[in-house]
């Protein structure tokens, strides 16, 4: 009998463990929203247009999540790697391209969406691009870093609010 | 004395398995779960769930179902109007319930781009005539669409519209 006794407390800490695992270790994806994510976001978004403008991407290959899609004014659509292509393009220039009005909602613990009105001055591919743009933006929470998953332009139409 | 070591060895050596089985049972947990929440195994029950989801929006928004459109969004819900309005989700829906809006709005070529099994970004084509608040937008808009999993229920989190270029010169 004395020898048979670790055998429950091995029971218990199988449990212990795959309850860990299982519970805690789904509820990851679940906290509470932090303070700061409004913080966080908004300065993601701040440094996407410094290291695009700068063709850094090695910042926008981390920032982009691999299924990461752009839409862009007038409907076309780019993958990570087309958007990414792009940037780098000899024939793009971007003088200005920063953010203001920045609007956060988080819609869930790993969810954001952001609105911004992006200002552009300079050239994608060879095409004048030079306007100010609503973006739409969304922000994922992987493996606790927040990433990008998609964006959408649309050209601001005067006197809109 | 060498009895009773010869009985706790045995005990140990059970005891041994036992840690080593919930080893195994504790690697297949984590396995199951980053399985999960990388949506391996139920992406194509998202891609149907948010689909019928996309046109129960649009079909609640032609026929100014607001009941309907207040169950679809959820607390938070953003949207981007092609032009660069942007309302919330009362604001939305007050819109759409407004005497002056009449829409009759269908997507077509929906293409889910990401799919997790609590979040799913989605790509489609909008088709759109009529007016909302008296202004006519009728038009072709590319639609980017969020939805997130709440409670068991999906529910749209945000889209952004911009209006397909062939026919944007002409109606702005």
């Amino acid at each position: 009998m004395n020898a048979g006794k670790p055998l429950p407390i091995a029971l218990v800490a199988v449990l212990f463990l795959v309850f860990n695992q299982v519970v805690i270790g789904h509820n990851n994806g679940n906290l509470p929203a932090s303070a700061d994510v409004t913080t966080i976001v908004s300065d993601l978004d701040h440094q996407w247009l410094a290291h695009a403008r700068t063709r850094q991407t090695q910042f926008l290959h981390e920032l982009f999540t691999d299924d990461f899609v752009e839409v862009l004014d007038g409907g076309q659509i780019l993958t990570k790697a087309q958007l990414i292509g792009s940037i780098e393009a000899s024939n793009t220039q971007m003088d200005v391209l920063e953010a203001d009005g920045i609007q956060v909602s988080q819609v869930s613990s790993n969810v954001v969406i952001l609105t911004d009105r992006t200002t552009i001055k300079g050239r994608l591919n060879g095409q004048d691009v030079t306007a100010q743009y609503r973006v739409f933006r969304v922000f994922l929470r992987q493996q606790g870093k927040w990433r990008a998953a998609g964006a959408l332009l649309t050209r601001i139409v005067p006197g809109t609010k | 004395m060498f009895e009773a070591l010869k009985g706790g060895g045995g005990a140990m050596r059970r005891n041994w398995l036992l840690v080593l089985v919930a080893f195994v049972v504790v690697c297949l947990a984590q396995v199951m779960l980053a399985s999960r929440q990388e949506g391996t195994t139920e992406n194509s029950d998202v891609a149907k769930a948010v689909t019928d989801l996309d046109h129960q929006w649009l079909t609640a928004a032609t026929n100014r179902d607001t009941n309907a459109l207040q169950r679809i969004f959820a607390d938070g819900f953003t949207e981007v109007h092609a032009g660069g309005e942007v309302v919330d989700k009362a604001k939305q829906i007050s819109q759409i319930a407004a005497t002056t809006t009449k829409l009759d709005i269908h997507p077509e070529d929906i293409v889910v781009r990401y799919a997790s099994p609590d979040v799913a970004v989605v790509i489609d084509k909008t088709v759109v005539k009529g007016t909302r608040q008296g202004k006519d937008i009728t038009g072709t808009y590319r639609v980017l669409r969020v939805f997130v999993k709440q409670q068991g229920e999906w529910r749209a989190a945000g889209a952004g519209l911009t209006r397909i270029a062939a026919e944007q010169s002409s109606t702005q």
